[in-house]
Parts: C-alpha cells; structure tokens; sequence
C-alpha cells in the first residue's frame, strides 16, 4: 500500500509515523521546501538565542518503507488517476495524507516587499532574522507568535514596537483585563505598543526606511508581519476539494476529507469545534501531532478518530509565563452565548476563568502557580458546559487498578 | 513482558513513604513536592489514591512536546524526557489528562519514569497498595479480586 504524504511539518512526519505501523505500507513524504524537520514551536527561543540549532532540528524518521522527497514543488493532484504531479515525476499514491500547513499572510500594503520585510514561519525565516542588522523593529501583530518574537528581539538587544489593528493585546488568546495585565509587564521590559493601529505604507529605497501607520510615523529598520496565517489549501482547491470557511479542508471525525482517500492534518485543516456550530482551524503543534497520527492510522486502514480538543498554549516573555487553555469571554459573547469570568489577581499573578453555565470552560493565566498549570485539566472536562465528554475520563483506572 | 505501575486504592493507608522515596531517588532530598507519584486524600471519606503516570500507548504528553523530548523507553516502555531537548514550555502538563505530569518548583518536569524497570516506590509500600505488575497479570488480578469481594469469608491466598 503506498501512502504519499504531502508536508514536511509535524503532521505530516506524525502520519508518517503512524502509517508505517501498519506492515505494508510504504511511505513517501514530499515538500516543497528543502529545509529539515524542525519545530515551529520553538524559532523565537531559536532568533533570543536561547536555543541551539540541534534543539530546533527534530529527529527525521528512518526507515526502510519510508523515503522523503524534498525540494520538490507539487504542481497537480490528480485524485480521479490517484497520482500527484511534480515537476519532475508524477508519484502514484493508494491513500494520499495533505499536510501542507499554513502560510501567513501579509496584508497588501505599498512597500511589503522591501528588504527588511519578515514573518516567522519556519527555520529559514528565523535564519534570516537572525542574520538581519537591524536595530529598530516593529512587530505587526500580537497574537502569541507576535509577543514571542518581540520578547525575542528585545533580547537580542533591539528596541521594538508592537502594533496591534484590534483594540488589545492576542485578541485570539486574551480577554481584555489579561491583555492589559499582559502590556503592563511587556512594558515593564522596554516593549512599546500601539493598538488600535494598522500599518498603512511601508517606505524605503532598497530596504525599510520609514512607516506609516494609521495614527504616526515611525523610524524602523525591521519590520515582522505576525498578523496571522492562512491555510495552504490551494493545491486542494484545485483538486477539486471541498474547502470551509476559513480556506482551510472541510474533514470528518476520520479525518478524511471529500475525496475519498485523501486525508488532511495539521494547519490545512478545518474541524469541527465542540462549542461552535461551524469548524474552526487550529493551528498549534499538538493538533498537527494528533491530526497527523489519526489520518495515518486511517490511511492504512486502522480506524482511529481525532477527540474534540481545545485550543492551549504557553509562552515564557522573559520571566512571565503565559498560559491559556480553552475559550476566550469574548469569542464565546460573539458567538452568541453568555459566559461568565472570573479574575483573580496578587501583585505578580493573574487568573482569569471563563465559566459556561456553570462549567470551566476557559483559563488565561500569567505566572501561575504549579497547581494552578494544573487546573487545564478541568478545562478539558467539562461536559456540564455542552463539551463532549473526552474519551480519557472513560478510560481512567479502568486499566489503572488492578 | 511488559510491566506496568498497579495501585490498589483500597489498602493504601495514606503513608507517603512513596513519595518521600521517590524524590529521594530521584533528586536526593525527601521532598514531595519533587515525588513524581502523589497521594490524593479525600480527608472526609478517608480515602487515599496513589496516581502515577499511565505511561499512555498513545500519550498526550508526547504529542504536546514541540520539541521531541518525550520519548518512549524501549525497555521499560516509560514515557522519559531528555533533559537536553527539554525547554520548559510544560505542553505535556497542559495536555496530561491525569495530571500524571508535574512540575517541579524551579520549573523541571516531573514524570514517572519506573526507575529504570525498578520502581522504587513499590519495594518500599508496606501495605501492597503500588505494585508493579506484567500487564497479563492485571486481568486475572482483578477477576480474583471481584470474588473476595463477592465472597468475604474467603481467606484467599495471597493477592500477588
């Protein structure tokens, strides 16, 4: 059985992984790109220093039923001919595994393209910065990649500035009084911030000179695009695949997408979420983990389905912690409901809890105590708030106690 | 043959000797803050529960850790981090569905790493309530166990 994955990137590697389980199955893995299995996660440690290459770098696969293709441009799939076209050969596939990830996006602004110009998505973006001179920088955005990277700079010694178009700080990851509390401390550092403001014109002769936003003009050599990210879906599309609302590939619990036989994991894909009526794109590393080792083990036939699972995330910006885990106040009123929050706040910490009739179903916290890192685990089960029951409460002590 | 961390909450007294040596082995001082098992105490029902990490086949821990420091022991089949690769972000505390990942207070993850395929805690629990057993054992344990229970007079033999 050959399985044909398309996407270097943790997905892609896990349903690689999972795939070969299964005794006959010969794996290949294509990507476009000639860079090594890294971790995402990790480049703004990576651009502070803090990191080494090696700790970036992951370990590849080996075995004997599996090969890896990179530097290859896919330029078709054909899923009537069950084959994928690159430029060079086309690669006949049984089950075919999309792991292509995301992109981020650059809003079309006059002057995007000048040296100087940067976003952070894999390792030759980190590369790159790091090798950059600048002294001056600007981070567009401030969601978790985008305070990550300032910290980051901050470190390396350069003077940055945090623009953000919405009115606070990770309008994705944040309730307002956590933004706040979280600007405070980032402040505290010597980060500047604007919200509420939008770059409007990038000037410059051959690189960044000078930037207008919305409300001033700023004097920046650097400037780092972290407004967020956009599934790679195109080659889907033009396959003939059914796409959700957020471009990214509509799937079921098996993670199999419209096409019979083609499988979609990590970033690409939209699922459904267990409180929202629609599906949403989850785009963090464990998600891609476990998207990428359910659609290998159904490639290869070995059934297996993705639980629902919330969003969560930690940063360390110098010697804060960030924690989140679950849903914001302010998405779950945009949608409709009306949850309740909850602050709890001493001079260095912040706890901040959104409750769903009656249920936990939110946490944003700022150095949190060690039990208090373990309270996520409420999170995750709490099926009074309408949240399915995870499969693990099942499963606990069944086989735990003898 | 595999084997696996077995507790039996209903002899377990409560004593902690199995955390005190478990920090011991593994840190050098007798702290439980450090142990990598716990003792949940209901203090009004007087019940006490030894949790330890499960060692998941399929584990949210590893598939948290953004850079591969998780992995799985060959001969032990525990789940270890690698010091070296580990940076801290504790995802697998996040992601533990048991809480079987904890922290320690500079920061170090603390997880149940079946000394080596020599737990530790077990030789020292007076009372039997952490064993570590091969996993075909746990069925026919749990069978002989359900009898007592339905039997009381029996003076069954021991209970491994």
């Amino acid at each position: 059985m050959d399985v044909v994955i398309i996407g270097n990137g943790i997905a892609g590697n896990a349903a690689a992984q999972a795939a070969l389980r299964h005794p006959k199955a010969r794996v290949t893995l294509v990507d476009r790109s000639s860079l090594p299995f890294h971790s995402a996660c990790v480049l703004p440690d990576y651009i502070a220093d803090s990191l080494q290459s090696d700790v970036v770098i992951l370990k590849p696969l080996s075995s004997r039923r599996f090969k890896r293709i990179l530097g290859e441009e896919i330029q078709a799939i054909d899923p009537l001919e069950q084959k994928i076209v690159t430029k060079k050969k086309t690669i006949p596939y049984d089950k075919l595994i999309l792991a292509t990830g995301s992109r981020p996006s650059i809003p079309s602004v006059p002057g995007a393209g000048l040296a100087g110009n940067f976003c952070l998505k894999h390792l030759g973006d980190a590369e790159l910065i790091r090798q950059f001179p600048a002294r001056k920088a600007l981070v567009v955005g401030s969601g978790l990649i985008g305070l990550e990277v300032a910290a980051a700079l901050k470190k390396r010694g350069q003077s940055v500035t945090v623009i953000e178009n919405q009115d606070r700080l990770g309008p994705r990851i944040f309730d307002p009084p956590v933004a706040t509390y979280v600007q405070k401390i980032l402040e505290g550092h010597g980060i500047r911030f604007g919200v509420g403001e939008s770059v409007t014109e990038i000037l410059g002769k051959n690189q960044v000179k000078t930037i207008k936003t919305s409300k001033r003009e700023l004097k920046r050599d650097l400037v780092i695009w972290a407004v967020g990210m956009q599934p790679e879906s195109r080659l889907a599309w033009e396959a003939g695949l059914k796409l959700g609302n957020q471009g990214g590939l509509i799937v079921g619990k098996s993670l199999e997408t419209s096409q019979t036989g083609i499988f979609s994991a990590g970033d690409v894909t939209e699922f459904p979420d267990p409180l929202f009526a629609g599906s949403r794109l989850n785009l963090f590393w464990y998600f891609g983990a476990s998207q990428g080792r359910v659609a290998g083990l159904n490639s290869v036939g070995i059934r297996s389905e993705f639980p629902p699972t919330l969003q969560m995330g930690t940063a360390r910006l110098f010697d804060t912690t960030l924690v989140f885990v679950g849903y914001t106040g302010v998405e779950l009123q945009e949608i409709g409901l009306s949850p309740e929050t909850q602050d709890l706040t001493t001079k260095h910490r912040f706890l901040h809890k959104v409750f769903l009739n009656g249920g936990l179903v939110g946490l944003q916290m700022v150095n949190p105590l060690r039990h208090e890192i373990l309270m996520a685990n409420q999170v995750l089960r709490t099926p009074k708030a309408g949240l399915p029951i995870p499969w693990y409460l099942k499963r606990l002590y069944s086989h735990h106690t003898g | 043959m595999q084997k696996m961390i077995v507790t039996n909450p209903k002899v377990c007294t409560g004593c902690r000797v199995c955390e005190s040596v478990c920090s011991l082995v593994h840190d050098g001082e007798c702290n439980p803050a450090r142990s990598r098992i716990r003792i949940i105490r209901w203090e009004t029902q007087g019940v006490d529960i030894p949790v330890t990490c499960l060692q998941c086949e399929e584990a949210p821990c590893q598939e948290a850790c953004p850079t591969h420091a998780i992995r799985r022991n060959p001969e032990t089949r525990a789940m270890e981090t690698r010091e070296e690769l580990c940076i801290q972000c504790h995802m697998c505390a996040l992601a533990c569905p048991f809480g079987a990942t904890l922290i320690a207070p500079e920061g170090k993850v603390l997880r149940c790493d079946l000394c080596q395929g020599d737990p530790e805690c077990v030789k020292l629990c007076e009372k039997k309530a952490i064993q570590y057993l091969p996993v075909t054992q746990l069925a026919p344990n749990r069978m002989r166990q359900a009898v007592k229970d339905y039997f009381p007079d029996l003076q069954a033999d021991s209970f491994i």
